[in-house]
């Protein structure tokens, strides 16, 4: 036993004690004075925490997180625009990152008055997003190192991405992106949001580009059949959620999707709500395996996340 | 000597009086003492004390949320016995006859032009309040018969045409403060901190207090317009400030709360059972009461399905409507 082994248990708790500062999505400068007890709301935060090694220090977490399936275990805070102070601050923590979607703002606002640092942490969804992501929970929990890994092998997806989208050859295949909300209404998202995003990352384009109307939330909006079938979607691309059952025929059974080329082909791509909108670092593969259901595939494909296996 | 026997209800009245002063500090005891943060109720003066781990949860989140939630529940309550003396009927109240979902479109339309500039939102409500009694007096005339189911029917229309006008503005209209369609049908004491506290409490409180000095009058109005007048009360005058007071209260509280049914409704009633109609009794003992049960009715919202919350109004409204549909039955549609 070599005495100097004695001081790397000083200098890492030293190094952990040290504040860290923060630019979060806000403009805010955060100082995160310690990242030792962590409450992550965002599936694809919790994700990226996981990836560091840090899935210990997670306190709390929020319904979406369900990725490392131990997460599962520990105590949920509520679903992201719903969070509730008082539940997130029994856990002790010391860091709250969330997406920078979470709320509602008084929340927020009363977990910063506790004395707690909270980091909103960037999240658009395009691979430039996904880098600022992963780098700004760096910096938040003083694992820069980790985080350009991170980000390097996000890069080499997206090459292998590259390598396929440049050699296809015609027109881009046209999908239309439907959030499953209720049975009787088809909400159908624009370019914009964050899961619709990922379709043109694969190479394909969204049958609706943008979403126009009234009361669209989050750049979605329940369209109307007519609509749908006006879109001419070749394909149609679904999040399911791994705790609710998830049945092919009831989006075939949304209204106008059977009128649709789509729907008469029955091409369906359901995948993985957090790996198809959550933006972590997985979205290089996440549009690579989308890329393969959509063009080296037929019928109805169902794409789990590679890290979930309950 | 002996004073002459008072009857037996109005020999109930301090005793109800001081029960219901002892209730309230207790339910705000209790509130306080619970909440999704678990701190043992015997520790909490020394986490006080000495600043440990969850004083600011108390102080920063728990604390204002109790006494928002007493403030809203005592002024709706008082709000609601002074509605039903003046419009003579024990069938109203803020909540049920559009006043709460006035409020609310006065505070969204509001948002929609100003949206950071939070102070104008009870004012703008209350004017939402003067609107809808406007329209309801309106709608209602003087001396019609049954006033009393009358204004509850056209108050529900209203309720129904104007929650979909506020679904309608927030299709089109953000708020920077996340209240949703449901905070402002169903009400939610989550965003209470003291910053919210001082822009309600003032208009409340004042609204209150001076409500409170009328009971005299409300008394007289009782016996008839034409008596009151006969006592020397100016009936107008008097209506009309007592509804301008009203609607500055309600609309603080829902401002700030949302809309939370039935507190104003079966408040005053069950106090009416107890010590009879007196409003020089009513009115200060309903406030007290008002606060105790809003405030029991939130701890409730906060902790029976922890980490989320229900809507407080939720559990008003599941309480007190089974119970006001059987006052109506029981009581044969009198009002």
């Amino acid at each position: 036993m070599r005495p100097w082994l004695f001081a790397i248990p000083v200098l890492l708790s030293l190094a952990l004690a040290q504040p860290f500062r923060v630019t979060d999505a806000t403009g805010r400068e955060v100082e995160v004075r310690s990242a030792e007890r962590i409450v992550s709301v965002g599936g694809s935060i919790s994700e990226i925490l996981d990836k560091f090694g840090l899935s210990e220090r997670i306190v709390g977490r929020d319904t979406g997180s369900y990725i490392p399936a131990s997460l599962l275990k520990k105590p949920d805070v509520g679903l992201f625009f719903r969070l509730n102070a008082e539940a997130i601050l029994a856990q002790r923590p010391t860091l709250i990152l969330t997406v920078s979607e979470a709320g509602p703002p008084p929340v927020l606002a009363q977990l910063r008055q506790a004395g707690v640092s909270v980091v909103l942490v960037p999240d658009e969804p395009t691979p430039e997003g996904v880098k600022k992501k992963i780098r700004t929970i760096g910096a938040a929990v003083g694992q820069p190192g980790r985080a350009e890994e991170l980000v390097r092998a996000l890069e080499r997806d997206l090459l292998a991405l590259r390598s396929k989208t440049r050699v296809r050859r015609g027109e881009p295949l046209r999908v239309l992106y439907i959030y499953p909300r209720d049975p009787r209404n088809t909400f159908v998202c624009g370019e914009e949001a964050s899961g619709a995003g990922l379709i043109t990352l694969a190479g394909a384009q969204n049958a609706v580009k943008t979403v126009q109307g009234a009361g669209a939330v989050r750049g979605c909006v329940n369209l109307t059949a007519e609509a749908v079938v006006a879109a001419r979607p070749e394909a149609i691309v679904v999040p399911f959620f791994p705790d609710q059952p998830f049945s092919f025929e009831n989006i075939l059974r949304l209204p106008g999707v059977a009128e649709t080329p789509a729907g008469r082909n029955r091409r369906i791509v359901a995948m993985d709500v957090t790996y198809i909108s959550g933006y972590g670092y997985t979205a290089g593969r996440a549009a690579l395996e989308l890329h393969q259901a959509l063009y080296e595939k037929t019928g109805s494909v169902r794409i789990n996340h590679p890290g979930f296996n309950p | 000597m002996t004073p002459d026997p008072l009857p037996p209800v109005q020999r109930r009245r301090p005793g109800v009086l001081l029960a219901l002063a002892l209730l309230l500090p207790l339910s705000l005891l209790w509130g306080a003492a619970s909440g999704a943060y678990y701190i043992p109720p015997l520790e909490i003066p020394r986490v006080l004390r000495e600043g440990l781990e969850g004083a600011s949860v108390l102080l920063s989140i728990r604390f204002p949320r109790v006494l928002l939630a007493a403030l809203v529940g005592g002024t709706l309550a008082l709000s609601g016995a002074v509605l039903q003396g003046l419009l003579r009927t024990p069938l109203v109240e803020p909540g049920l006859v559009g006043l709460g979902l006035g409020a609310a479109a006065g505070a969204v339309l509001w948002l929609a032009f100003f949206p950071l500039a939070a102070w104008g939102l009870p004012l703008a409500a209350a004017v939402g309040v003067l609107g809808v009694l406007f329209l309801l007096l309106r709608l209602v005339p003087e001396g019609s018969e049954q006033p009393g189911a009358r204004l509850l029917l056209v108050g529900l229309l209203l309720s129904s045409v104007l929650s979909a006008f506020i679904g309608f503005l927030q299709f089109r209209v953000g708020d920077p403060q996340g209240r949703s369609l449901t905070f402002w049908t169903l009400g939610g004491l989550g965003g209470a901190g003291w910053e919210l506290l001082t822009l309600t409490a003032p208009l409340a409180l004042l609204s209150g207090l001076l409500l409170l000095g009328q009971s005299r009058a409300l008394n007289a109005l009782t016996l008839g317009e034409e008596e009151a007048y006969h006592l020397g009360i100016a009936v107008g005058p008097l209506k009309r400030r007592a509804l301008l007071l009203v609607a500055l209260g309600v609309g603080a509280v829902v401002g700030a709360a949302g809309n939370i049914a039935f507190v104003g409704l079966l408040v005053p009633w069950l106090l009416r059972a107890l010590g009879g109609a007196d409003h020089r009794f009513v009115l200060p003992a309903a406030w007290l009461l008002g606060a105790s049960l809003t405030v029991l009715a939130d701890l409730a919202a906060r902790t029976l399905f922890t980490p989320s919350e229900l809507p407080v109004g939720l559990l008003t409204t599941l309480v007190g409507g089974p119970l006001f549909l059987y006052l109506l039955v029981r009581e044969g549609w009198r009002g």
